[in-house]
């Protein structure tokens, strides 16, 4: 009887040095994510520009204008759009680069994931202004395509409605391309090598080896890196903003920049910040959905894998 | 119990994204933001205010004690002049030191908010572009100058440059504007590429026929290395101002004071001048006279390409002119006015009032330090710098044809003179309106974006479109009308009309009586 009282109480003291542990934590998650959400949502809900101090509470009204705006279901329908260029290449490319460069004796592997790695810590607006030179019509790009002979007439690769997509996709895959190769690294470099052994000896080989236990082991480590990458393509921002602005007439307009240009810039009227975040908490809720859906596949495959 | 906590914070941080997204953008570039602002003024609307006001205070320069005045803005084109100023300003005060601070258009918008909020405004700041007067002074922004300004400061401004519902509210001055706003999109074109091409410099193209085939034979010219006519395309405000402004010549009674149109009243931004608009710069997308990059750069860097003799003709404002004369000595330029429909001129480019600029914070702790340091940035001697660099037309009476002594400045000037009239104001009838302006929302895709669409390529049928956003702003404006009704403003679509108003003529104080 004794006993228990005491595990009890020192069960007690445990969690309570838990909590302590997890409150300045929990402060900074009350202040800077909550607060900001439930304010987010409450804005929504006004008729207000963010410069004054009047505004009006209008209810649903901003998300049912929201839900009616054209353009709005544009940015969403380009946001997916963006992903789905995104994601799988943000999955396959680096994969690929990753297992190369995890082979034992490779020269200078160091040197290439470094290289790999580097546009990673560039800022990404500044990507952006670069490649809006590079990819430019008389840039870098049509210039090497023009001298292979691939191209007769320079292609604007920005400016034209059915290329921009494609540009902006390329050039993020291309600056993602190495925090993915890491993960993936991460994941190859947790198989135990003597799986390998014991299948060599058993005498598979090559692809074998590849299909029958890299990818296998590696689809929890997969899982988790597909989340990511959804997550970081629906809320792309910077990349598009400076190389396209969302153009040319909203073909690359996602949600972040129709957001942007509702809350913080306007022509002859004030900005509507209320129906921005209208607009945001409309996009937050269906990520959420997803990242839902998302949560339940991925453990499905967790419960599949061996590990 | 756990686990679901863990989702819900998953959840939540998921949900957080979209907050993120539009939280860092304030850093992001805008190419807008290192543009000067165009917005346009002119002379004579209507009579400045004839009430006495207390002479000026006698600044506190004797007390010994040093004060430190906070002046911030996102005037970045006078920049060296005014590092200039302030030192001289110093040294000749010696007991007040200038803490300058340059933004740019958004930085500022978010930073004064911020500022305003906490207490800590600065002493000297300008209204943010997208802001009323009656609204920030409804907040409690700005104080009155009429007290620290005499007589003598007021009348060496320009007639018109204090008028009710612009700079003064309730018969009191509340903001000075910074620049005759003319308009900006007159043409410059390059005399050299000029003479390659085989067209004569002294005879620039009138019409938009003429101007598309001189275009085309400079792209023929230039063989890929330089072309027609370059732009910023990424701003959407430059593609919207030229709309305006080359249709308002066409005759399409547009203007930046109004959403309607001066000719009918209306939001027809598909009528026959609009659409002619529309016409010449996809016609001349189609000739393959853009600038292969034009879509991709902002104006500054489209002006820079255009120094570099990369275009025949470029679309842009005044301050052009100084810091070509500044940073590209070489270049061989001139100045014409925007190109006609085939049929003849219909219309003129329009001028609108004066625009509030700098005004004194409510909260400061020195307003006759403020107010001193006004006096000697609207003096004769710092405004004359800047007409003489080519960075403006100033406010004040006779700078402009005293001290502009770039010949293409004052070429730019005599031909504002000649293709542009004074277009009444809206808030100059009636006050109140501002409070319709103030809850107005921009109907999305807007002109620029259409226009701006157009050239791209992107959009086949920009006609349908003009008529969906002429819909779109009558629907807003008259939504705001009745938000503005319902706060208590005394206000009637009727104002937008201006029944007396022709297109020929400067709309006079007079013209503003004779629709009371």
């Amino acid at each position: 009887m004794r006993r228990t009282g005491e595990t009890k109480k020192s069960r007690l003291k445990v969690q309570a040095w838990c909590w302590l542990f997890l409150t300045p934590t929990l402060l900074l998650f009350l202040a800077f994510q909550a607060w900001p959400i439930l304010a987010g949502i409450y804005y929504a809900m006004l008729d207000w520009s963010g410069l004054t101090s009047d505004s009006t509470f209008v209810g649903t009204d901003n998300f049912v204008s929201v839900a009616n705006d054209y353009y709005f279901w544009n940015a969403f329908k380009n946001s997916f759009k963006f992903m789905l260029g995104v994601v799988p290449l943000h999955l396959i490319v680096p994969l690929v680069l990753a297992v190369i460069l995890n082979r034992p004796g490779l020269r200078g592997a160091s040197f290439y994931r470094t290289l790999i790695f580097l546009p990673v810590v560039t800022t990404t607006s500044i990507v952006g202004i670069i490649m809006v030179f590079i990819w430019g019509s008389d840039g870098a790009v049509n210039g090497a395509l023009h001298g292979i002979g691939l191209l007769d007439a320079p292609i604007d690769w920005l400016g034209n409605p059915s290329w921009s997509m494609f540009t902006v996709v390329i050039v993020s895959v291309w600056k993602n391309l190495g925090i993915n190769m890491v993960y993936w690294l991460a994941g190859l470099q947790s198989i135990p090598k003597e799986l390998y052994e014991a299948a060599e000896m058993d005498g598979a080989r090559g692809s074998k080896l590849f299909f029958r236990i890299t990818v296998p082991l590696l689809l929890p480590i997969g899982a988790v890196i597909l989340l990511l990458n959804v997550v970081n393509s629906l809320k792309a921002f910077d990349l598009i903003k400076t190389m396209t602005n969302g153009g040319p007439f909203f073909a690359t307009d996602v949600v972040s920049t129709y957001i942007y240009r509702y809350a913080f810039s306007s022509e002859m009227g004030l900005p509507q910040l209320g129906y921005a975040a209208a607009a945001g908490i409309f996009f937050a809720v269906t990520i959420c959905v997803l990242a839902a859906l998302q949560n339940v596949i991925t453990k499905r495959i967790k419960g599949r894998s061996p590990l | 119990m756990r686990r679901k906590v863990k989702h819900a914070g998953a959840l939540l941080s998921t949900a957080l994204i979209v907050q993120m997204a539009t939280a860092c953008a304030g850093a992001s570039n805008n190419g807008a933001s290192v543009e000067p602002s165009s917005s346009p003024a002119a002379s004579s609307g209507a009579p400045a205010s004839s009430q006495a006001s207390s002479p000026a205070a006698a600044p506190s320069s004797s007390s010994g004690e040093r004060v430190t005045l906070r002046v911030m803005d996102w005037a970045d084109s006078e920049k060296s002049y005014r590092e200039q100023f302030i030192k001289d300003f110093e040294a000749k005060y010696p007991n007040i030191k200038i803490e300058y601070t340059l933004l740019t258009v958004d930085q500022f918008q978010n930073t004064i908010l911020t500022a305003i909020k906490t207490g800590d405004a600065p002493d000297l700041f300008p209204i943010p572009a997208t802001m009323k007067l009656s609204t920030a002074v409804k907040e409690g922004w700005y104080q009155p100058l009429d007290a620290y300004i005499d007589d003598a400061f007021k009348s060496s401004f320009v007639d018109g440059a204090f008028t009710e519902g612009t700079t003064m509210l309730g018969g009191q001055i509340y903001s000075i504007p910074a620049l005759t706003g003319v308009p900006s999109t007159l043409v410059f074109y390059n005399k050299k590429l000029f003479r390659e091409a085989g067209l004569d410099p002294d005879s620039p193209p009138k019409t938009y026929g003429e101007f598309r085939a001189a275009a085309m034979k400079i792209t023929d010219a230039g063989k890929g290395k330089y072309y027609g006519i370059i732009e910023g395309g990424k701003q959407i405000g430059r593609w919207k101002l030229a709309a305006i402004e080359w249709s308002a010549l066409a005759g399409s009674g547009f203007g930046s004071e109004s959403p309607l149109s001066l000719k009918d009243g209306q939001a027809s931004y598909d009528s026959e001048a609009m659409l002619g608009v529309f016409d010449l710069f996809t016609g001349l997308k189609k000739d393959g006279s853009y600038h292969a990059k034009t879509m991709s750069l902002s104006a500054p860097e489209a002006r820079a390409l255009f120094a570099e003799g990369q275009a025949g003709f470029i679309v842009q404002g005044e301050w052009n002119v100084g810091t070509w004369t500044k940073n590209n000595p070489d270049l061989d330029f001139g100045v014409m006015a925007p190109p006609v429909p085939d049929e003849g001129q219909k219309g003129y480019l329009p001028r609108s009032t004066y625009a509030p600029w700098i005004g004194m914070s409510a909260a400061t702790k020195h307003p006759e330090e403020a107010a001193l340091y006004l006096k000697e940035y609207f003096s004769k001697e710092y405004q004359s710098v800047l007409v003489k660099n080519g960075d403006r037309f100033s406010v004040l009476k006779d700078v402009n044809e005293s001290s502009a002594d770039i010949p293409q400045f004052k070429q730019y000037y005599d031909i504002v003179q000649q293709y542009s009239r004074l277009i009444p104001s809206v808030a100059v009838r009636n006050p109140e309106v501002s409070a319709v302006l103030a809850n107005f929302k921009d109907p999305k895709p807007g002109l620029g974006d259409i226009l701006q669409g157009a050239v791209a390529g992107a959009l086949k049928d920009p006609a349908t479109l003009l008529k969906q956003l002429s819909g779109q702003t009558d629907k807003a404006l008259d939504a705001a009308i009745e938000q503005a009704k319902a706060g208590g403003a005394k206000v009637e679509r009727s104002d937008f009309s201006f029944s007396n108003w022709s297109p020929d003529k400067d709309f006079s104080a007079e013209d503003y009586q004779a629709l009371k």
